[in-house]
């Protein structure tokens, strides 16, 4: 038979009188007065709740139990508010079994507070994220939202939600319920609308073309509007708002957790206007170095590439093609015109960066780039 | 344990651990009457819990009168695993008082008797001690950190766990820290002597049971012994460190207790990050550094092994949860590392950026035999938050190779290792670039160690 979907997380508060022999009597079923919960770590959600019992004087005993939820018995804490003299003395908790027993010394009868602090599973955030673009592509309309969910078994009723960027939120957040709440909001983001390429290193497209993806790049800093906290990773969705025609919808992408200073990308679709041939026009061995059977054991290999990329807009984009070669000793340098700018980021990542001026009427802006790599003293087993 | 009696034996063929002595008299002048003349009950009770094996020491003591001759003590016991070898008695202060034997009954299990030859009639004191199964300890440390990360209160628990079948009531807790060694098991021990296989395999189901299904009487709950907080004295004893509790507990089968230690507050210690190649590609660890010693508000005894589950204040009366993490036995004087994994503030990239065989060596059919490979790399460490953090950089390269030169001064570790350390500003960014030099095949041999490039910056 299914458990019914009920928890209960109770608080009962039993004193022992100071002398002779007892059992556990019933005084109080103290209600929350507080109840916070920190989704500050995103990984494990900590509750915290305030309720103040009766004590007596002498030592009290003080059961804590729960149903149906998933309730970290170790992390479970009881801290005293305000008074130096009222202590835990030990905490009793079964092998097997939802529950805890405090002991709790009390020199006088006193309605004390106490915090009762935990792990509580089932409290999952989900952060997203929305961007609308104005016309010029260049800022956007920033919008973070975080999608708290509790599948706890809990209802977290009145509750003191503080998650980052949300700072601190009063909901009542039923079991099985959830809510999708703005977290911040930037009205002019600026943003890097980028032209990116990734070819395959042995696969030249040639005449079919290389793959470019739009992809919109921001930066997680103050003077964007952000850059207090690290963004966490989530789902971007990108709209553009034509003139008084309502929203487009772009595209939308995963962006990885972003810390303060770094920037983040999202890949939305593929550019049409923009074009790259990428052919391979040579690649031959120097200076090959050959055993007595004639077999070449060491050479230096020149490749070179061909760039022919045309644009059909009519304003300068700027394109980024990142070149992944294998590992070994190369340089690599370019010949033609144009803007060409190279720079290495590893020995298997190159990147090399081409400013294309815009389409002149119907006919569209051509550059063409020679990228020459020399490798030097390969080995046949490197190939 | 009790005294045998009908009464405190409830709920027949439920999982009920039984000690019982019984006292008998055999009157010099009449030796086949066997008369019950006392009833006797616990005075004090300890137990020692070792956490490397599964053995608890338990030691009480009872007031029983003797009448002059032989006496016998039967001690019987069900559902709980008790070394029948390590039953002994010992009469402090009674000199009239001899043990004389020890009989393990024929076709009777779990049952010792004890012949006790009294001079006079005696009212004396008996110890107790044996072996049994089943009791666990463990430390638990938590951690409250102040908003600024600068400082943190400690609150010290010490664990015992109860599945011996068991209660122990107003006990004593000692708890041992050490590696002993066993020739056998207790368990071992007290299944093959004492219980059946068909017994045992009830014990353990009934160890699973999930209540302590009968209670000692509230009596021991006696208000006048607990104490508001526990001092946890800890002693050397040989190689091994003993750690007992102060005051008595209550702890029944089934359960566990959970006795705090005197908090200290405002203990400082040393935010950073630990970066180290070998582990989780590089990605930076937050770790609190601190020392067992005075100046950290410790250093008056060992930490045991165990769990340490840190939270912050979260500046508004809140708290944040930053993890949990298992650190070592800590001796005195020996640093405390608590790494509580990535906070995704501090960022690390490590990047081959350049390669080159400037020599290759040929043998005499031509083919390629040997070469060294020089590689640049760029270790990259960002850090994004809004103060200075000091970082722990460890770099590991597989195989043999020599470092060539480094921008920053480096200390080897091993001949594979490198380490810096470096505080780095807010906001800033910290490059290092590492040239190093391999061989192959012919060109191996005779390398020279890595040379440091200096020591430790701090």
């Amino acid at each position: 038979m299914k458990a019914p979907l009920v928890s209960t997380l109770l608080l009962l508060a039993a004193s022992l009188p100071v002398t002779g022999l007892a059992r556990t009597q019933l005084v109080t079923l103290p209600e929350r007065t507080l109840l916070i919960t920190s989704l500050e770590n995103a990984a494990q959600p900590l509750l915290m709740e305030e309720r103040t019992l009766s004590l007596q004087e002498g030592t009290n005993q003080i059961n804590f139990t729960w149903q149906n939820v998933d309730i970290h018995p170790e992390s479970v804490e009881l801290q005293v508010v305000g008074a130096d003299d009222i202590r835990v003395i030990s905490t009793g908790f079964p092998s097997r079994g939802n529950s805890l027993t405090w002991e709790v010394y009390s020199p006088r009868d006193i309605a004390q507070p106490v915090r009762v602090s935990y792990l509580l599973n089932g409290i999952t955030q989900v952060t997203s994220y929305e961007l609308h673009l104005g016309s010029s592509e260049t800022e956007g309309e920033f919008r973070q939202y975080i999608l708290i969910s509790n599948v706890s078994g809990e209802d977290l009723v009145d509750a003191v939600i503080r998650a980052p960027f949300l700072g601190e939120i009063d909901r009542s957040l039923r079991n099985r319920e959830s809510r999708r709440l703005l977290a911040k909001s930037v009205d002019a983001l600026p943003l890097e609308k980028l032209f990116v390429s990734n070819p395959s290193w042995h696969h030249h497209a040639g005449e079919d073309g290389e793959t470019i993806s739009m992809v919109y790049e921001l930066s997680n800093i103050a003077s964007a509007g952000l850059g207090e906290a690290r963004l966490p990773a989530g789902k971007i969705r990108v709209f553009a708002t034509p003139d008084g025609d309502g929203s487009v919808f772009l595209g939308e992408d995963n962006i990885t957790a972003t810390a303060p200073g770094e920037s983040a990308s999202a890949r939305l679709g593929v550019v049409s206007d923009v074009v790259l041939e990428r052919s391979k026009m040579r690649d031959r061995q120097t200076n090959q170095r050959r055993n007595p059977r004639q077999q070449v054991v060491v050479f230096d290999q020149e490749i070179q590439l061909r760039y022919t990329l045309k644009n059909f807009k009519d304003e300068p984009v700027t394109i980024r093609v990142h070149e992944r070669p294998p590992s070994g000793e190369w340089e690599a340098t370019t010949s033609g015109h144009g803007d060409v700018r190279l720079e290495r980021l590893s020995i298997n990542e190159l990147v090399v960066e081409i400013d294309l001026p815009a389409a002149v009427g119907e006919d569209p802006a051509e550059v063409v780039i020679d990228l020459d790599f020399l490798f030097r003293n390969r080995l046949q087993s490197d190939r | 344990m009790t005294a045998h009696s009908p009464n405190w034996r409830k709920g027949a063929g439920v999982a009920a651990a039984v000690m019982a002595a019984t006292m008998l008299a055999f009157p010099p002048a009449a030796p086949a009457r066997i008369d019950l003349v006392t009833l006797p009950g616990r005075d004090a009770t300890m137990i020692t819990v070792y956490n490397s094996e599964d053995i608890t020491l338990v030691r009480e003591q009872r007031t029983l009168s003797f009448s002059e001759g032989r006496n016998q003590i039967q001690f019987s016991w069900a559902n709980t695993l008790i070394d029948p070898t390590s039953l002994r008695l010992e009469f402090p202060g009674s000199s009239n008082l001899t043990m004389v034997e020890a009989v393990h009954p024929p076709n009777v299990s779990d049952l010792v008797m004890c012949n006790i030859d009294a001079t006079g009639d005696t009212v004396g004191e008996v110890e107790i001690s044996y072996f049994i199964s089943g009791l666990t300890w463990s430390a638990r440390y938590h951690v409250h950190v102040n908003e600024d990360e600068t400082a943190f209160d400690l609150q010290q628990y010490t664990t015992v766990k109860n599945d011996s079948g068991e209660d122990f009531d107003n006990t004593s807790v000692r708890v041992v820290v050490g590696e002993i060694n066993l020739v056998e098991k207790i368990a071992d021990l007290a299944r093959r002597g004492i219980l059946k296989e068909d017994a045992m395999r009830r014990v353990l189901r009934e160890r699973a049971a999930p209540e302590a299904l009968f209670a000692m009487d509230m009596a021991a709950m006696e208000p006048s012994t607990r104490r508001e907080a526990r001092e946890i004295v800890q002693q050397a004893i040989s190689e091994y460190k003993l750690y007992t509790v102060d005051g008595e507990v209550d702890i029944r089968n089934g359960w566990g207790q959970r006795l705090p230690s005197r908090p200290i507050g405002e203990i400082p210690f040393d935010l950073s990050y630990e970066i180290d190649t070998r582990n989780a590609g590089g990605t930076p660890m937050k770790v609190y550094r601190l020392r067992n010693t005075t100046a950290h508000e410790l250093g008056i005894d060992a930490l045991p092994e165990g769990e340490w589950y840190v939270v912050a204040e979260d500046g508004r009366e809140g708290l944040r949860y930053e993890g949990s993490t298992r650190h070592d036995y800590v001796p005195v004087g020996d640093d405390i590392e608590l790494n509580l994994g990535p906070d995704g503030l501090v960022l690390f990239e490590q990047r081959l950026m350049d390669q080159k065989r400037p020599d290759i060596e040929f043998d005499n059919d031509g083919n390629p035999v040997g070469w060294t490979l020089e590689e640049v790399h760029h270790l990259e460490v960002r850090n994004t938050r809004d103060q200075t953090v000091p970082v722990k950089l460890t770099f590991n390269k597989p195989g043999s190779w020599e470092l060539i030169s480094s921008s920053m001064d480096a200390q080897a570790i091993d001949q594979r290792t490198l380490r810096w350390e470096m505080d780095i500003p807010a906001t800033e960014t910290v490059t290092i670039e590492l040239k190093t030099l391999s061989r192959h095949g012919t060109k191996q041999g005779n390398e020279p160690p890595i040379r440091p490039m200096g020591g430790p910056q701090r």
